[in-house]
């Protein structure tokens, strides 16, 4: 865990709104969060949450609408130095370098990411030699168009690709689902970012494939010590690749900690029904204890805390009025719930 | 006591032609995407159909609902007043025989006409030849199977697109019951939603077949849904039958090795659970060209010689328990 303490990136009161013909979406309401060299910290949440924009925005890869509160702060600390991800200009050279440099992006749909009419090869080399600067100051090696086929297909290899000096010259729509994921992961992994961004990457894949997909991301995280912000809607998958989760409900952060932690002793209301609402393997036929209610549309945010207008807990007067604060609860967790701050006393 | 048999299913094969790369070109050769496959849905049952990508499971769904032509094999309904040969139905008859099965589909929204009020969506079904009913009976119907589905009746005039995806669900099933249909494929039916709305459609769909008494073939890549909602499970893979047994037994006691790396492959909450999936190898193999003998053979850990030459049987290995694999005893040590 030593190396693991080093803060690589720190994200502090982020908000992210969008302007739609129905009026104001606010989609991002003022999150912290922190990621570790080594670690993995796993996003979880439902449809509507900002779990993506809150990670998109990272990238800075939001759509014209959108826009960052004037505070938010998007803290990555370089070797060379701390840089704000928030304060660059929109079309920059320095945003354009980290964006697959320092920071790698893998998404659920491969395809997204991949242009179908250059092969991956083509691809992986222009991304290689775009960063080129980045990977010298890494690796120690400047890259030419041919030692940067040699590096793509090591990498193709590393990520389990049969045959990599065939694949490379193959279009991505000439790969299977799980290889294109795998050609994805070696294309972000090429220019070892120090943050891997990984939004749902298994989640369109068959699970025997997604099994051998997360198997491998943690090994290369332990080979390559990156740290990894990794969302998903699956406790499961949360549980097997993070060490630590934050959950979002209407774009807050509603309970963060441990992984185990919070799996075992769920503290937030949202957390707790989220839980019990999962099928388990074990329990043939029997009744579901689903969290009430629908999750509210994002152009009608609930007054207070987001989720009273669902919470079996909620406490009329309070819940529905005052927005809860980040309640510590010790050993690396908080939760944002007045049943456990102050003013439930 | 086993119930007696709803739907049989014998020998079922759905062969797709392959074009050529040219286009007017003849059929270059064929996926089988349903190969051979035999299995009876239990009057009243929830039948779990599980398999992932390729392994014909939605295919299966659709033949047996006459969705799409058969290439061989027969199909049989048992119904009150006697057994139907499916595929032996045409024309009028088979419109007059659908008011007996039905779909829920995955994508509730892409399902609901969204120029239809959610009265007319649930109420077609009802249109269909069959069922001569006077306007009153039709709204009376709708009202009383809205209200089980627990949509609140308001909502009848609306149009769909004012609904969220457990709502748009929920009318989804409403539409499919209102009929009273005795045999319904739900086709990853709470795929798309979230955790928290997910679990009150399942409850929704087993409370309604507990008061109708409806047969559900409930299709899905998602084991823990599986699980959750199904009396027995049939475990797909390329086309072929691999396993078929009560859920409880196949979940605690795997006898297909296929089934074995599927249920390890689930990455799970539960604190005392270690992850150690069995280490496939390889990829799903294209079904244009699947392999020889058994078609789990080139991933199976276990696989030896014989298992690349010979298409092991389909056996029943123990008391309501079948497997399709040559090994299947002395792996289960």
């Amino acid at each position: 865990m030593a190396a693991g303490d080093a803060l690589l990136l720190e994200i502090r009161d982020l908000g992210v709104s969008f302007t739609t013909d129905d009026g104001m979406v606010r989609a991002v309401d003022g999150i912290s969060l922190v990621a570790r060299r080594g670690c993995t910290l796993g996003i979880v949440g439902e449809s509507g949450s900002g779990k993506s924009v809150a990670t998109k925005a990272v990238m800075r890869l939001l759509p014209a609408n959108a826009r960052l509160d004037e505070g938010s702060r998007i803290l990555l600390h370089r070797e060379e130095g701390e840089i704000d991800i928030a304060a660059l200009p929109a079309r920059s050279r320095e945003l354009r370098r980290l964006r697959g440099g320092d920071i790698g992006m893998i998404f659920q749909e491969p395809m997204a990411s991949f242009s179908p009419v250059y092969t991956v090869g083509n691809q992986m080399i222009e991304a290689i030699l775009e960063h080129r600067d980045h990977l010298e100051r890494r690796l120690g090696e400047r890259f030419d168009r041919r030692s940067a086929r040699e590096h793509a297909i090591r990498m193709l290899e590393r990520v389990g690709m049969s045959n990599p000096r065939l694949r490379i010259d193959q279009y991505p729509h000439e790969l299977s689902g799980g290889m294109r994921q795998r050609a994805m992961i070696a294309v972000a992994l090429s220019t070892h970012p120090s943050l891997l961004i990984a939004d749902e990457p298994t989640t369109a894949l068959d699970v025997t494939i997604q099994a051998q997909i997360l198997d491998l991301m943690l090994e290369l995280q332990q080979e390559l010590g990156m740290a990894m912000l990794f969302i998903t809607h699956d406790m499961g998958v949360i549980a097997r690749i993070a060490e630590e989760v934050a959950v979002m409900y209407l774009g807050r952060i509603v309970e963060r900690g441990p992984t185990r932690e919070v799996i075992r002793e769920p503290a937030h209301p949202y957390t707790r029904g989220l839980l019990a609402a999962l099928p388990r393997l074990d329990t043939a036929r029997r009744r579901l204890t689903p969290v009430p209610g629908d999750i509210p549309s994002p152009l009608q945010r609930p007054a207070g805390c987001p989720f009273h207008t669902r919470c079996p807990r909620h406490m009329p007067g309070l819940c529905d009025r005052i927005l809860p604060q980040d309640t510590d609860l010790g050993s690396g967790r908080s939760v944002a719930c007045h049943l456990f701050g102050e003013a439930a006393s | 006591m086993t119930a007696p048999p709803l739907v049989e299913i014998r020998n079922l094969k759905v062969y797709f032609g392959v074009r050529g790369k040219r286009m007017l070109q003849k059929a270059r050769g064929y996926v089988r995407a349903v190969d051979d496959v035999t299995l009876t849905v239990r009057r009243g049952e929830t039948l779990g159909l599980v398999g992932e990508s390729g392994s014909g499971k939605t295919t299966l769904g659709r033949a047996v609902l006459r969705a799409l032509p058969v290439t061989a094999g027969g199909i049989r309904f048992h119904l009150e007043d006697g057994p139907v040969d499916v595929l032996a139905l045409s024309g009028r008859e088979l419109r007059r025989f659908r008011r007996h099965m039905q779909l829920i589909f995955q994508d509730p929204y892409a399902s609901l006409d969204p120029r239809m009020t959610v009265r007319d969506i649930i109420a077609e079904p009802l249109e269909a030849p069959g069922h001569l009913r006077s306007k009153r009976e039709v709204d009376e119907r709708v009202r009383e199977i809205a209200a089980r589905c627990r949509l609140n009746l308001e909502f009848l005039r609306r149009f769909p697109h004012a609904f969220s995806g457990g709502q748009r669900q929920r009318i989804g099933i409403a539409r499919a019951l209102v009929a009273d249909p005795e045999f319904v494929v739900c086709d990853e039916a709470v795929s798309a939603l979230d955790v928290s709305i997910q679990a009150d459609i399942l409850n929704l769909l087993m409370d309604l077949q507990e008061e109708l008494g409806t047969t559900y073939l409930f299709i899905t890549h998602d084991l823990s849904v599986v699980a959750q909602i199904s009396d027995r499970v049939a475990v797909l893979y390329l086309g072929r039958l691999m396993e078929l047994g009560p859920t409880a037994e196949i979940f605690a006691r795997p006898m297909h090795p296929y089934t074995r790396a599927l249920l390890s492959a689930i990455p799970r909450v539960e604190a005392e659970h270690r992850f150690a999936p069995v280490k496939l190898r390889g990829e799903i193999p294209d079904p244009a060209h699947p392999p020889q003998g058994c078609r789990f053979s080139t991933r199976c850990p276990f696989a030896r010689e014989r298992c690349r030459e010979e298409v092991p049987a389909f056996r029943e290995l123990a008391r309501d328990r079948f497997a399709a694999c040559h090994f299947a005893e002395e792996l289960a040590d």
